[in-house]
C-alpha cells in the first residue's frame, strides 16, 4: 500500500516572550526581552498507509494538534520533514488542501448564523465541485449522516452532536483522500460519540479515506483505529497495533457507581479494587484480564442498589505513566548485564 | 511507496478563484442579513452624529461664509458628512478585525487550510460586509439629511461617480488594513496599529469637514498624504460631481491599492512562518 503520510524527525518549538509580574516586571521585560521555548513536538516519525486509520493520542499539551497543523501546512516545523500525498504541506498548502480535509472538534467551519446547507454550497465552490457531482455527493452525505432535518436550521441552534455531524459531512464533500480529525468527539455525550465514531468508521471502510485521529478518549481509538501512536511532550511513547495497546495498557477499566443507599458492603471480587467510596458514590478499578468487565458489572448489580453506572477506560495519563514505567524497567534490564559485565571486563 | 502526485486534484485558475471570492462575499452578506435588527441599531449612531453636526454648523452661524471658506454650503456640508460617515462607519473598527481574533482563537487553522488563499477569503468577507453596511448607512444618512437640512442637487451621475470611487477605495483600504492585521501572526495584538491608521483616515482624510476648511498647515499635510483619496474625494464627488476629479480619484485609489499589494504579500509570506496556534 502506498504511504499517504510520511513524517521524519519532525520538530516544532514555539518561542514565547516571558513577561514579568507586576508593573516593574512588565517594564523590565520591555528593556530586557526574555524568551521561553516550548518544544511542542520532538523528533516525531511515523507513516500512514492509504486507507489506514491511525490514532495519535496523548494528554493535553502532548503535541497532537500541533502535529496535525504541521501536516496540513498551517504551521512550519522547526526541523524535520513531512510529506502528505507526496506534497510538502507547508510549501504546497493550497494544492494539498484540495485533497485532504480537517475537522477540529473545538472549532467550527460552519457559518454560525446560517443553516449548514449554506456552508456546504460555499465549500462546493471553494473545492471546485461540478454542480451535478456536488448535488449527488451532498444527497449521499445527507442520507448517511441523517442531516435532512438539520439542513434548514441555523447552525447556532444545533446541538453539539448535530453540529459535529454537519462538520464531518462538510469536510467529506470534496472526497478527500485523508481526513485529519482533531478531537472530534470532545464534549459529546455517549450516544453522540457512538454516532460520530460509526460514521467515521464507515467512511474509512467504504471510501478508503485514510484517517488521522487525535483524541483524549481511548474509546475513539479502540473503535476506529487499528494502529495507535502515543505521544507525550512531543515524543513518541508507543507505536503499535491498538490490540497491543489494549492488551498491555487498556486492560484496566474504571466503574463509577451511584448507589441508592450509603455505606453498602462491596462484594469482594478478584481483580476488582475499590478506589474511592464516599456517601452514595463508589469508584472501582477492574483488571479485565482477571475479571471480565461484564462479569464484574453483573456481580455488582446483583448485590448493590445501583442508581447510575458509568464505565470508563483508565485515564491517558495513567496509561502514559505505565508506559514510562515499562521503559524504565526495560532500561534497567539492559543496564543490569552491562553492570554485571563490569568487573569481568578487560 | 509514496502517494502519486499526478493523481491529485489541483486548484483552478484566476476565474475560479474570483468565483470563490464572490461566493464568500455572498455568504457574508446573507450571514449579516440574518441580524437586521443589529444593523439598524448601528444606524442610530449615524443619526445621532448627523443631528449633532447639523446643530453645530447652525450654532456656529457661519452662514454664507461657509461657502467662501470651504466651497460647500451648510446643506452640502451635511450631505458630505452623510457620505464620509457611511464610508468610515462601514469599515470594520479596530476591535472587529478578524485576523487577530482568528489567530488568538485558533480558527485560522480552518481558514488557512482551504484551497482559497487566506487573504482572498478575507477580501470577499470584508467586502460583503462593507458593501451592506455602506449601502444601509448611506440610505439612512440621506433620509436624515433630507429631513434635517433638505435636499441638495444630487444626480444619478454623481452617485455613480462617488460610489465607483468608494468601491475601489474599499479594496485599497482593505489591502492596507489586512497588511496591518497580518502582523498579528507574530505580534498577536494589532489594535494599536489599527487605531492609528483609522484615526489618520478620519483626521487626514477629511471625515468631518472637507480638506478645504482645514487650517493651512494641516491642509498642506493632508494634501501631501494619500488618505484624502479614500475619504475626501469620494464624498466630494457625491456633492460636487466632476469627471476630471473622478479620474484623478479613481487613479489615485487604484495606485493606493496596487502600492499596498507588495507590502501585503511580503508581510503575509513572512508572517506565515510565524503563525503560532499552539494547542487544540
Amino acid at each position: 500500500m502506498p504511504q499517504v503520510v510520511e513524517v521524519h524527525n519532525l520538530q516544532k518549538t514555539f518561542r514565547r516572550r516571558v513577561r514579568g509580574a507586576g508593573v516593574r516586571g512588565i517594564l523590565r521585560s520591555y528593556l530586557h526581552t526574555e524568551w521561553h521555548s516550548v518544544e511542542a513536538v520532538h523528533d516525531l516519525s511515523f507513516a500512514i498507509e492509504q486507507g489506514e486509520a491511525l490514532a495519535l493520542i496523548g494528554p493535553n499539551g502532548a503535541g497532537k494538534s500541533t502535529t496535525i497543523k504541521m501536516l496540513t501546512g498551517i504551521l512550519y516545523p522547526t526541523t524535520g520533514e513531512a510529506r502528505v500525498l507526496g506534497l510538502v504541506p507547508w510549501h504546497e498548502r493550497t494544492m494539498l488542501a484540495m485533497n485532504i480535509a480537517t475537522v477540529f472538534g473545538q472549532r467550527s467551519q460552519l457559518w454560525y448564523h446560517l443553516p449548514a446547507g449554506e456552508t456546504f454550497d460555499l465549500l462546493a465552490r471553494i473545492y471546485e465541485l461540478k454542480p451535478a457531482a456536488y448535488r449527488e455527493r451532498r444527497a449521499e452525505l445527507v442520507r448517511r449522516f441523517e442531516l435532512e432535518p438539520l439542513l434548514a436550521t441555523a447552525v447556532r441552534k444545533l446541538s453539539l452532536g448535530q453540529r459535529m455531524r454537519c462538520e464531518i459531512a462538510a469536510a467529506l464533500l470534496h472526497r478527500p483522500q485523508i481526513l485529519f480529525l482533531d478531537e472530534p468527539t470532545i464534549g459529546l455525550d455517549v450516544i453522540a460519540k457512538q454516532t460520530i465514531r460509526s460514521l467515521i468508521g464507515e467512511m474509512n471502510r467504504n471510501e478508503g479515506v485514510a484517517v488521522l485521529l487525535t483524541s483524549h478518549d481511548a474509546g475513539d481509538i479502540e473503535r476506529l483505529c487499528k494502529r495507535v501512536v502515543v505521544i507525550n511532550q512531543g515524543t513518541v511513547m508507543f507505536d503499535d497495533r491498538v490490540s497491543t495497546l489494549r492488551r498491555r495498557y487498556l486492560r484496566r477499566k474504571v466503574i463509577d457507581l451511584r448507589l441508592r443507599d450509603v455505606d453498602m458492603q462491596v462484594p469482594v471480587l478478584a481483580g476488582v479494587e475499590v478506589v474511592k467510596a464516599k456517601g452514595y458514590g463508589l469508584k472501582l478499578e477492574v483488571d479485565t484480564d482477571i475479571q471480565p468487565i461484564e462479569r464484574a458489572v453483573a456481580a455488582l448489580m446483583a448485590v448493590l442498589p445501583v442508581a447510575d453506572i458509568t464505565i470508563e477506560d483508565a485515564p491517558l495519563e495513567e496509561i502514559i505513566a505505565a508506559m514510562y514505567r515499562d521503559q524504565a524497567d526495560s532500561l534497567r534490564m539492559t543496564a543490569t548485564p552491562a553492570l554485571a559485565d563490569g568487573p569481568h571486563g578487560s | 511507496m509514496a502517494a502519486d502526485r499526478q493523481a491529485l486534484r489541483r486548484p483552478g485558475g484566476l476565474l475560479l478563484t474570483a468565483g470563490k471570492v464572490w461566493a464568500v462575499l455572498c455568504i457574508t452578506l446573507r450571514s449579516r442579513l440574518a441580524y437586521v435588527g443589529e444593523l439598524l441599531l448601528r444606524t442610530l449612531f449615524l443619526i445621532l452624529i448627523l443631528f449633532t453636526f447639523t446643530q453645530l454648523w447652525h450654532a456656529t452661524n457661519l452662514g454664507k461664509n461657509v461657502l467662501v471658506a470651504t466651497g460647500f454650503t451648510i446643506q452640502e456640508l451635511i450631505w458630505y458628512l452623510v457620505f464620509t460617515e457611511a464610508l468610515m462607519l462601514s469599515a470594520a473598527n479596530a476591535r472587529e478585525i478578524e485576523v487577530d481574533s482568528e489567530v488568538r482563537s485558533g480558527d485560522i487553522a480552518y481558514r488557512l487550510g482551504r484551497p482559497l488563499p487566506y487573504p482572498l477569503f478575507h477580501l470577499g468577507a470584508r467586502l460583503g460586509e462593507r458593501l451592506l453596511r455602506f449601502g444601509l448607512y448611506l440610505l439612512v444618512g440621506m433620509v436624515v439629511a433630507l429631513v434635517v437640512v433638505g435636499p441638495i442637487q444630487l444626480s444619478l451621475a454623481g452617485l455613480w461617480l462617488s460610489c465607483s470611487v468608494a468601491l475601489v477605495s474599499f479594496v485599497g483600504d482593505w489591502i492596507w488594513t489586512f497588511a496591518i492585521s497580518v502582523t498579528s501572526f507574530w505580534i498577536e495584538d494589532t489594535f494599536g496599529l489599527h487605531l492609528l491608521y483609522r484615526r489618520a483616515l478620519m483626521i487626514l482624510g477629511g471625515m468631518l469637514i472637507p480638506l478645504s476648511a482645514y487650517p493651512e498647515w494641516l491642509g498642506h499635510i493632508a494634501r501631501a498624504l494619500p488618505f484624502q483619496y479614500l475619504v475626501y474625494y469620494p464624498a466630494r464627488l457625491f456633492v460636487h460631481p466632476d469627471g476630471q476629479v473622478w479620474l484623478l480619484a479613481l487613479g489615485a485609489n487604484l495606485a493606493i491599492a496596487l502600492a499596498g499589494l507588495l507590502p501585503l504579500l511580503v508581510i503575509y509570506r513572512i508572517g506565515l512562518r510565524f503563525v503560532s496556534t499552539q494547542g487544540g
